[in-house]
C-alpha cells in the first residue's frame, strides 16, 4: 500500500520529460488530429515512424505502452469483428449463408484498430512522461483564456491537485475500514457480483462520511493559510516555455497539416 | 519578554446553534492578552471551548459579543482577515487533512503562493522553513509516506513560510504517538526560544503545558485559572474539579512537600526533581 503510484508517470530525464506540459499537450492534440486525418496505410507508416521515434526518445520501456493498451484489447477486437461482418464492399472473401466477409471490411477493420493503437500510445506518451502535477498545472494555464467565459480554470486544477493528493490517503483509509469490517465478520470476497457489490456498502458509507469530514477540515486549513481562489496567487514553479517547446509544437502542426492536406 | 501585545480578547463570547435548534455558549466573557514572544498553553477538558477560542485568534470564527484583536487588527473587519491569518498561522489536529499538495515542497509553498509572492522568494522561504523544522531532506517526498510527527512538522513549516508572528497549535499533537508528540513539541519550543515566535498551544496533555510561560485553564467556556505552570499546577484540587489531571511530577512534588521535603514550586519535570532531590 505504501508504494502507490499516482497516474502512470515514470520519472526520467529525456527530451520528452523536460518539455513543458502545455507544449506536450498542444503537440498531442495536433498528433491526434493527424491520426484522425490519415487516409491510407502510407500515412500510417509516416505516423508509425514518428511515434516510434518518440517512444525511443522517451526512454521508457516499451512494455509500459503495451500495458496501456491492455484495457482497450476488447474494444479493438470488437471494432475488428464489427468491420469484418458489417462493412461491405470489394470482393467477397467468405460466405456463410447470409453472412459475408468482404475485402473492404478487412481493410477498415485493421485501419480502425491501428488508429486506436496510435491514439492510446500517443496519449500514453504524455501521461508517462509528465507528472500529474505538471499536467494539472499545464491544464490550468491552457484553460486560463476560457476563464473569461466562465470556465473555472483555477478551481478545476485545484480540485485535480487535491484529488491526486488524497488518493493514497483514501486508499489507506479504505484498507483500514475493510480490515475493521472483516474483523467484525464482514465478507468482501465470496458470493456473486451482486452480493459482492452489496458487501461494499459497509465500506463505502464510512469512507464517504470521513471524506466529507476531511473536505471540511481541509477547507478550513486552506482558508487559515490565506487561500482565496486563484486571484492574485503566484506559483512556486512558474513554467518556462523554451525554444524546444515551440519547435515541438511547430513540428506537430506541420505533421498534422501535411497529413490533412497532403491526402496521405 | 517584549511588552508588545499580539493578541487581545475583550469580553469575547461565542454562541452557536445546536442541531436541535438550542443555543450553546461555547465561550463566555473571555478577557486575555498575549504578548509577543510568549509561549502560552490553553488547557481544558473536552467541550471546554479551547478549540473555539483558538479559531478566534485567526478570524476563522468571529465573536458573537466582544472583540478580538490580532496584532492590533480587529477580527470583525473582513478586510483585515488575510493579514490576520498571515500574522497568526494555525496548525490543526489531523495531520492528513491540512496538507494540500502532493509534495512537501509544494505544500510549504501553498501559503506563500496565496500571499502572491514571487517564485524566487517562495523558494527561499521553503528552504528556511523546512530547515527550521528539520525536514529539509524530505523536500520532494509525498506527504502520505511521512509519519504523523513529520507531517505536523511540515504543517508547521507551511505556516512558518508565511512569516507569522504567532503560531497557534490546535491540539496538533492529539493524534500523534509519543515520539511524534516529542518531535512537534521540541520544534515548537525551539521556534519560540530561537525565532521569538509567539506560540499558543491548545492541548489536553498536561505534560505539554509544562514548558509554557503561562497557562490558561478553560472550563465551560470560561477561564477557570491562569498563571505560570509552576503556580497553576500547585492547585491540584481545583485542577481535579475541572476534570484535568495534574502532571505526574507536579503531583509527586506536591506529595513530597506534604511529607515534609522542601521543594521549590518550579519542579515540573523529572530532570528538575532529580536535581532538587539529589544535588
Amino acid at each position: 500500500m505504501k508504494s502507490i503510484t499516482i497516474g502512470q508517470f515514470i520519472p526520467g530525464d529525456s527530451l520528452l520529460h523536460r518539455l513543458d506540459a502545455r507544449a506536450k499537450f498542444a503537440a498531442l492534440i495536433f498528433l491526434i488530429i493527424a491520426i484522425f486525418a490519415v487516409h491510407s496505410f502510407w500515412g500510417y507508416l509516416i505516423l508509425a515512424a514518428v511515434i516510434f521515434a518518440l517512444l525511443l526518445t522517451s526512454q521508457i520501456p516499451l512494455s509500459y505502452f503495451f500495458r496501456g493498451l491492455k484495457p482497450v484489447y476488447y474494444i479493438m477486437l470488437f471494432t475488428l469483428v464489427i468491420h469484418f461482418f458489417f462493412t461491405k464492399g470489394g470482393t467477397v472473401l467468405l460466405r456463410l449463408g447470409p453472412v459475408t466477409i468482404e475485402t473492404e471490411g478487412i481493410y477498415y477493420g485493421f485501419f480502425m484498430v491501428i488508429r486506436i493503437v496510435f491514439l492510446v500510445v500517443a496519449t500514453s506518451l504524455l501521461t508517462l512522461t509528465t507528472s500529474p502535477i505538471a499536467l494539472t498545472d499545464g491544464l490550468e494555464y491552457l484553460m486560463k483564456p476560457f476563464s473569461r467565459i466562465g470556465v473555472p480554470a483555477h478551481e478545476i486544477a485545484m480540485m485535480m491537485t487535491i484529488a491526486l493528493r488524497f488518493i493514497p490517503t483514501l486508499m489507506e483509509e479504505s484498507e483500514k475500514i475493510m480490515k475493521a469490517q472483516m474483523a467484525r465478520g464482514a465478507d468482501f470476497e465470496s458470493g456473486n457480483v451482486y452480493q459482492r457489490a452489496k458487501s461494499l456498502v459497509p465500506l463505502l458509507v464510512p469512507l464517504f462520511v470521513s471524506s466529507f469530514r476531511r473536505a471540511d477540515d481541509l477547507a478550513v486549513a486552506m482558508e487559515a493559510r490565506c487561500y482565496r481562489g486563484g486571484e492574485g496567487r503566484t506559483r512556486l514553479h512558474e513554467p518556462k516555455i523554451t525554444l524546444q517547446d515551440y519547435l515541438v509544437v511547430a513540428a506537430s502542426i506541420a505533421l498534422a497539416a501535411f497529413i490533412t492536406w497532403g491526402q496521405v | 519578554m517584549s511588552p508588545i501585545e499580539i493578541i487581545r480578547a475583550a469580553g469575547l463570547s461565542y454562541k452557536y446553534y445546536k442541531d436541535d435548534g438550542g443555543e450553546f455558549w461555547a465561550l463566555r466573557d473571555i478577557n486575555l492578552s498575549i504578548k509577543a514572544g510568549e509561549f502560552v498553553a490553553v488547557l481544558g477538558p473536552n467541550g471546554s471551548g479551547k478549540s473555539t477560542l483558538a479559531k478566534h485568534f485567526n478570524a476563522l470564527l468571529l465573536p458573537t459579543c466582544g472583540e478580538v484583536f490580532v496584532g492590533g487588527l480587529n477580527t470583525r473587519k473582513p478586510e483585515h482577515h488575510w493579514q490576520i491569518r498571515q500574522l497568526a498561522g494555525m496548525v490543526f489536529q489531523n495531520p492528513d487533512n491540512q496538507i494540500v499538495a502532493t509534495t512537501i515542497e509544494e505544500d510549504v509553498a501553498f501559503g506563500p503562493e496565496n500571499l502572491g509572492l514571487p517564485s524566487a522568494e517562495i523558494r527561499q522561504r521553503i528552504e528556511e522553513a523546512l530547515a527550521l523544522v528539520g525536514m529539509s531532506a524530505y523536500r520532494q517526498h509525498a506527504p502520505h509516506l511521512l509519519s504523523g510527527g513529520q507531517k505536523q512538522r511540515v504543517a508547521i513549516a507551511g505556516v512558518i513560510a508565511m512569516r507569522p508572528q504567532c503560531l497557534i497549535l490546535d491540539e496538533a499533537t492529539a493524534m500523534l504517538d509519543p515520539r511524534g508528540r516529542g518531535e512537534v513539541l521540541e520544534t515548537v519550543t525551539r521556534l519560540n526560544k530561537e525565532e521569538g515566535i509567539t506560540v499558543i498551544m491548545i492541548t489536553h496533555f498536561m505534560e505539554e503545558a509544562v514548558a509554557a510561560d503561562r497557562i490558561f485553564i478553560l472550563d465551560g467556556g470560561q477561564i477557570a485559572m491562569q498563571g505560570p505552570p509552576q503556580e497553576v499546577f500547585l492547585r491540584v484540587a481545583e485542577l481535579r474539579s475541572v476534570g484535568l489531571d495534574v502532571p505526574p511530577i507536579a503531583e509527586l512534588a506536591g506529595e513530597l512537600r506534604q511529607a515534609g521535603i522542601e521543594l521549590p514550586p518550579s519542579v515540573l519535570t523529572v530532570e528538575e526533581l532529580v536535581k532538587q532531590l539529589c544535588c
